[in-house]
């Protein structure tokens, strides 16, 4: 493709501007063949070509030649939010075509039309999911409005939906938050056990270290058991994925620029996640950064060096477990792992390592569940309707343990589990091959 | 539909208040940016955006939609994937678009008799791989089969490579369930039996949307065969392919598939997603399967390896087991596509040559796409001498759209004046009605309209597509008198 040697530096130069046909010269890879329709979600939902890749990159381009307005309210807006960005379309398209750096380019811009985002929204983009105290402070919050009559007087007196407009509507959704003990901080630096191979960092993650910390206790008892030094930072506390989908472009190169930082001060030889989403993202970080001077060698230094945890351990060789788990597992596929950062095979073997477990067949494994960050707060019933189609596989799977690896979908299974009255167990497969 | 997403309407139009009252608010959009998402289908040369797009989700749907079309008027268009490459589900000016995404039901699998009923949203792939566990399949596999609908299939009857041995669509389908331009519902040919009389349901397939809308279909389904092995064959020249095929064909052998790829086709597909460790140094490569009984299928691939041996074939792939098979079937599939990353549009055209005119025709090609200065690559299904040239542009330079189009004319003639055809599977559509009276006389060309009037005739039924415009006019004006 004939991409234009300089990138504006504005992260979200309208696409109809002179500049910011750079960043849409992506969407011209687009033969407009159709492949992609059948495996995005949306369209499997709708039947509407709008609500596809295709349809998506269509209107986009008329976008760019000022063919139609981008109005906030618009088909075009709508369709815009109602893409999961699990990058399934970008698996199969055979011109690669990068659908998440449009998606999140066309929602910057459209961003910057439908003004300032709602309080609640800010607040926890820009302040909770970046400090790891605010974080904790948030976590503490939620137990106490579920688990205390606190929650009852303030959702009555509509405090709540004062602050989080539609909160209440939306409290089935709320996951279950652990005792303070099972959400403590990882230590600085955790010493090898045996001779050290080597040095990795790890980052906990935002929503990870409030909700599914023993996720990372495993991965860290795994990682040093393999002779691994693992070396963390706190702030800032997350990778920035989810404000680069939500179209700020701005804030998500600010973590990662920080996030880099703290990378170069750990000396470490590679850089390992247990998010699916967080890796992918961080992999990608050399796109977000192309146009900031200085910066595109450091990104794409971190890049070289990030690894899913999953593929990290196949990669280097992992002591396999000793305990059998006599066990019937299924594998679903995070969407960024398997389309966003093509990691589909190792997990899988890590889990066939395993004695005694026995992996079962899934059908439609490499689907997104619905989670996609935010959008199972912002659009519900969308992600409802999704979710449900998936429990319905994974019941026909017959598993007792449903193995992903990215917390969102954790996250969401477990929610679809309850949903579907389902007796399943949802958890890492890193869990499953931790031995502690 | 379980969904939020609102597909906002304009219910300032009269025909979709109709139609949202008949068929409900989440079945049919009249919004800009939809209608503009609908513009076009896989041959992005011509756009044209719908009055309505609707998405009924049963046979009656169908029907009470197209009452109310009929009535009012409105010209239909059918659509199913919008994967065609020759405009037939290209919308036409004020017309409706009735897409059967929705319509994807595998309603019933006999696997003693061999058969299933479908309804026409069903994806191509997504039929054989319901019906694998039976050991069967539905033989006919288009490029684009993993997004495109049996409904398009049976609208184009669609062929692709494996159809050199098992036949194109009309071989497989059994009976149609059919909605008439007036909303009635009516069923051609029996699952049971041949039909008896005239046979409608072959004259449907192919017919690219005129003649009426399928919703479902009985389809036949074939036992998977024991073994297949697939062969790749690089040859120092297109000429030197071209006399293997020849060659194999005349030798006796029944290929399962046999096919062509040129040098430009290798290289843009060795740079994409696709790269399937083609030889970037062969001027083609000839790749073929067997398939069938493990005697026979040894003996053929052995015979077909000495044939391309004699014809100067070095380092020939072979492959056996499915993963390998994939590999090498993986550039074929993706060729398409991967002519994407060489311009921004893509034009794909399809004809047919006698298979012993296909050197010369393809140089023929390559001699008119260089003299309009217009990037060409080339693949093809050898066995039956179907071309598809690619011609790679970007749809916003005016001047070199233009020369696409004269190229294609140019390709086009010069087939039919080598004893070939205007289209082997892709169909006619709009890209080529106007080359109809190249082939056919007017008696032949007169006949056809009279067929098409007897379905349809108000001429709503995909106006403009197959048939010329002028000819339709004459239609018209015949009926005005
Ligand atoms: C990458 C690629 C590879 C391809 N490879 C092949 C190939 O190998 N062989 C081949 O034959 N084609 C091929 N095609 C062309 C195309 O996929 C086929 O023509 C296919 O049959 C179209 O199916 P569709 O569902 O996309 O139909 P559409 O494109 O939506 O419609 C095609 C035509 O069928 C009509 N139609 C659709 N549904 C119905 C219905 N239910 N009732 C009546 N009319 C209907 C439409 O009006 C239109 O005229 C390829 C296309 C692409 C993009
Ligand atoms: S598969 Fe890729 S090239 Fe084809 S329509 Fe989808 S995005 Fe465009
Ligand atoms: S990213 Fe997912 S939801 Fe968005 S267009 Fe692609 S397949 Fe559809």
């Amino acid at each position: 493709m004939t991409e234009p040697a300089v990138l504006p530096k504005d992260p979200c130069a309208d696409f109809a501007s002179a500049e910011g046909r750079a960043h849409f010269a992506r969407s011209l890879d687009c033969v407009h063949c159709g492949l992609c329709l059948p495996v995005c979600p949306t369209y499997q939902l709708t039947g509407n070509e709008a609500s596809s890749p295709r349809g998506r990159i269509y209107m986009m381009r008329a976008v760019a030649d000022g063919r139609i307005s981008a109005e906030p309210g618009s088909t075009y807006d709508n369709e815009l939010h109602f893409c999961l960005v699990c990058r399934a379309c970008e698996t199969v398209c055979p011109s690669g075509v990068q659908m998440e750096a449009l998606v999140e380019h066309a929602r910057c811009e459209m961003n910057k039309k439908t003004g300032p985002p709602s309080r609640a929204r800010r607040f926890l983009l820009r302040t909770v999911l970046p400090d790891r105290k605010w974080l904790r402070r948030a976590a503490d919050a939620t137990a106490i409005y579920s688990k205390t009559p606190i929650g009852k007087i303030l959702r009555k007196l509509g405090i709540v939906d004062w602050l989080f407009p539609g909160a209440t509507a939306r409290e089935a959704l709320m996951p279950h938050v652990p005792k303070r003990e099972h959400r403590r901080d990882l230590p600085a630096l955790l010493p090898p056990v045996g001779e050290k191979r080597g040095r990795v960092a790890f980052q906990e993650g935002c929503v990870a270290s409030q909700l599914l910390q023993d996720i990372n206790e495993a991965t860290v008892r795994v990682l040093t058991r393999n002779g691994w030094e693992v070396s963390l930072w706190k702030n800032p506390s997350c990778c920035g994925a989810l404000h680069a989908h939500a179209g700020d472009l701005e804030f998500a190169r600010e973590l990662a620029k920080k996030n880099i930082e703290e990378f170069e001060k750990t000396k470490a030889d590679f850089f390992i996640l247990n998010s699916a989403g967080c890796g992918s993202h961080i992999k990608n970080y050399a796109r977000l950064l192309e146009v900031e001077t200085g910066w595109l060698h450091r990104a794409k230094e971190i890049a070289a060096k990030t690894r899913d945890i999953g593929e990290f351990l196949v990669e280097t060789g992992y002591k396999p477990r000793n305990g059998p788990r006599a066990l019937r597992v299924a594998y679903d596929e995070p969407c960024h792992l398997v389309h966003g950062q093509r990691v589909s095979a190792q997990p899988k073997q890590l889990l066939q390592s395993i004695p005694g477990l026995q992996l079962v067949p899934l059908a439609g494994a490499t689907d997104c569940c619905g989670a996609a960050g935010l959008y199972s707060l912002e659009r519900t019933t969308d992600s409802m309707a999704i979710l449900d189609g998936k429990m319905q596989q994974i019941r026909a799977s017959g598993c007792e343990v449903l193995a992903t690896g990215n917390p969102g979908c954790i996250l969401q299974y477990r929610l679809g589990a309850r949903r579907a009255g389902m007796n399943l167990q949802i958890m890492h497969p890193i869990q499953l091959l931790d031995e502690g | 539909m379980a969904h939020s997403t609102p597909v906002p309407t304009s219910h300032a139009d009269p025909v979709v208040q109709e139609l949202v009252a008949a068929l409900g608010e989440n079945s049919v959009a009249a919004d800009r940016d939809t209608l503009l998402a609908y513009e076009c289908d896989g041959l992005a040369l011509y756009k044209q955006r719908p009055r309505m797009v609707i998405w009924p989700n049963s046979t009656e749907q169908v029907s009470a939609a197209v009452r109310i079309l009929h009535r009012f008027g409105v010209p239909i268009v059918p659509r199913g994937a919008g994967t065609g490459l020759s405009g037939g589900a290209t919308p036409v000016e004020n017309g409706a678009l009735i897409q059967l995404s929705r319509m994807k039901r595998i309603l019933d699998v006999n696997p003693t008799d061999r058969m299933a009923r479908v309804e026409m949203g069903v994806i191509n792939a997504d039929l054989s791989a319901h019906v694998a566990r039976f050991g069967l399949a539905y033989a006919p596999d288009p490029s684009s089969q993993t997004a495109c609908t049996l409904g398009g299939n049976v609208a184009e009857n669609a062929g692709g490579p494996h159809c050199y041995k098992y036949g194109a669509t009309s071989l497989h389908v059994l009976s149609l369930k059919v909605v008439l331009s007036n909303g009635n519902i009516t069923e051609l040919g029996s699952p049971d039996a041949d039909p008896i009389g005239y046979d409608l349901r072959t004259l449907f397939i192919g017919s690219e949307g005129t003649l009426g809308i399928a919703t479902e279909a009985w389809v036949r389904l074939i036992p998977k065969p024991e073994i297949v092995e697939t062969w790749l064959a690089p040859f120092a020249s297109m000429d030197a392919a071209c006399k293997a095929v020849s060659s194999i064909v005349a030798s006796g052998i029944q290929p399962a598939a046999i096919e062509i790829l040129d040098d430009r086709t290798i290289a843009a597909i060795e740079a994409s997603v696709f790269a399937a460790g083609y030889p970037l140094d062969a001027a083609a490569v000839l790749l073929v399967e067997v398939d069938g009984a493990p005697i026979e299928v040894g003996r053929d691939g052995e015979r077909i390896r000495g044939i391309c041996q004699q014809f100067g074939a070095l380092n020939i792939q072979f492959a056996r087991d499915e993963d390998e098979r994939k590999r090498l079937w993986k550039g074929r599939k993706g060729a398409f596509g991967a002519m994407g990353r060489v311009a921004p549009d893509l034009y794909v055209m399809d004809c047919v040559v006698p298979r012993s005119k296909l050197p010369a025709a393809l140089d023929a090609i390559r001699e008119i796409c260089d003299r309009y200065k217009v990037r060409n690559a080339n693949v093809f299904h050898a066995g039956d001498g179907n071309l598809h040239p690619n011609i790679s542009y970007d749809g916003r330079d005016a001047d070199e759209t233009k020369r696409v189009l004269a190229a294609g004319e140019e390709i086009v003639k010069m087939c039919v004046a080598l004893g070939g055809t205007l289209s082997g599977e892709h169909g006619i559509g709009i890209e080529k009605n106007i080359y109809m009276p190249l082939v056919f006389g007017a008696g032949e060309l007169d006949a056809f309209a009279n067929l098409r009037r007897a379905f349809d005739p108000d001429g709503l039924m995909n106006p403009g597509k197959v048939m010329p415009a002028a000819l339709c006019g004459e239609i018209a004006g015949a009926m005005k008198r």
